[in-house]
């Protein structure tokens, strides 16, 4: 996972007003590795698997033992949910299949779509563990709880985690402005659009991330078309 | 909890500017009284040291925040000096929420860079007596951040397990409450009327920003949404 996201073509330019959110100082309950890792599952993504909930915590330079001590701690005192479950571990390649900017020519969904997928049907599903901020973390942050997910959207979600640590890991800034607004929640109406990470810059999205296996091709198609309306560019992973 | 004999004596005009800002507040903190400029609190270890005094003498009641300061509220007897009604409560210590709330509405009005006063019941009586309700708390401050004195009403989020949009519901309910008094809709005209929702989380503070600039039509109350991050400090889900 050492894929420089802007070396893909992607013409986000990095904003140098932005940065991760610190922990505000006045809050003691939480400690940064904690605060990271449930700001990261309200306003990023919606959940992440043990492996990945580690990975974010030992970004905050802790070691292994201190992280699963620390994921522990924030489920025991009611930050956190565990959950488990039989699903489809996310193989995601090392860089998107596919890079749109305003002015280019419509990428082969059709064709990227079917890759996706069987890239995806080639693997075994495993008994997953997975964490979502709790429905009072999630109320707390101002966001929808992701516990009530049906069980058959969870390889989707553990792929945006995937895809979310690969922008961290790369050192990304595109990954400190991600948010998963727009990544349908159990009271959601369904609507043509599939559900995309956002990529905001001064409270607009510059870009949108999609996942191919995880959209129809007429949702791939509407992404398409409302980011060509708005001049806004696309990744399809 | 501590309580100590109970006063007998008169009460220094410091102490007594103690007690009527911790009477208006509910609650006092050393860094907030210093902040509000209550007479003879100059310093953060004068007013540490006058407030620790008032405990000693059976005026305050040391209640422990979360946080690395405590909390100082009115013992029963001083209520009881200013006119306030007795009752089985006085003395108990004081709910979660209530400590929020109380807590909330002081580090807005006390310790922020604009500064606001509550009211008091008092005060809200006499001035906006169509806004005042017998009995019940209110929420009521003034602000004289503009040219024009304001009026505000605060409302404070601390959480729950429902979805995070019902607070959304919760300022519509106080929009419309305001609305429908004839005081309210005069004070709007003057620019004189706002709403504040004070949420521990910027993050929440912005999403209801938001969602309350998109009902501005409907509602032409001016609303604010401030975070307070220390609250969550105060606030603990319960552990699956």
């Amino acid at each position: 996972m050492n894929t420089n996201v802007q070396s893909n073509g992607f013409g986000i330019p990095a904003a140098a007003d932005f940065q991760s959110p610190a922990k505000p100082p006045q809050i003691t309950v939480w400690d940064e590795p904690g605060y990271t890792l449930l700001h990261t599952l309200t306003c990023r993504i919606p959940l992440l698997s043990e492996s990945q909930a580690i990975h974010v915590l030992r970004q905050q330079v802790c070691s292994h033992s201190f992280a699963a001590a620390r994921l522990d701690q924030l489920r025991a005192a009611g930050w956190l949910e565990r959950f488990r479950c039989l699903t489809h571990w996310p193989s995601m390649p090392a860089a998107p299949r596919a890079c749109w900017n305003p002015g280019e020519s419509r990428p082969e969904l059709a064709r990227l779509r079917l890759a996706a997928r069987r890239a995806i049907a080639n693997d075994r599903p495993r008994n997953i563990g997975f964490y979502v901020a709790s429905r009072f973390t999630a109320n707390l942050f101002g966001m929808p709880y992701r516990g009530t997910v049906n069980i058959e959207r969870i390889s989707e979600w553990l792929a945006w985690a995937q895809v979310y640590l690969h922008l961290r890991t790369a050192g990304s800034h595109l990954a400190v402005r991600c948010n998963c607004r727009e990544i349908s929640s159990p009271n959601r109406a369904p609507r043509t659009m599939p559900s995309y990470l956002t990529i905001a810059s001064k409270g607009a999205p510059a870009a949108l991330i999609g996942l191919l296996a995880h959209s129809s091709v007429n949702g791939l198609l509407a992404l398409h078309k409302h980011c060509q309306e708005h001049s806004i560019p696309y990744l399809l992973w | 909890m501590e309580t100590n004999r109970p006063s007998s004596r008169d009460w220094h005009p410091i102490e007594e500017a103690i007690v009527e800002h911790i009477d208006r507040y509910g609650l006092t903190t050393p860094a907030a009284a210093h902040a509000a400029g209550v007479k003879g609190m100059n310093t953060l270890a004068i007013a540490e040291e006058r407030l620790n005094a008032l405990v000693r003498r059976g005026d305050l009641i040391a209640e422990p925040l979360p946080s690395t300061a405590t909390g100082f509220v009115l013992s029963p007897v001083a209520q009881q000096r200013r006119g306030r009604e007795i009752t089985d409560r006085s003395g108990k210590p004081l709910s979660q929420r209530m400590v929020v709330e109380r807590f909330a509405f002081l580090s807005f009005c006390c310790l922020h860079e604009n500064r606001r006063t509550k009211l008091t019941h008092a005060e809200l009586r006499e001035r906006f007596a169509d806004l005042y309700r017998p009995g019940s708390a209110h929420h009521y401050y003034v602000t004289t951040e503009d040219e024009t004195p304001r009026l505000g009403f605060l409302r404070v989020d601390i959480g729950s397990y429902g979805r995070w949009d019902r607070i959304i519901a919760k300022v519509s309910e106080d929009l419309r409450h305001h609305l429908s008094h004839a005081l309210v809709r005069t004070l709007l005209e003057q620019q004189a009327f706002e709403l504040t929702l004070i949420t521990p989380l910027p993050e929440k503070a912005r999403r209801v920003q938001e969602a309350m600039a998109a009902l501005q039509n409907v509602f032409p109350i001016p609303v604010r949404s401030i975070a307070v991050p220390e609250l969550v400090n105060f606030i603990r889900p319960a552990p699956d």
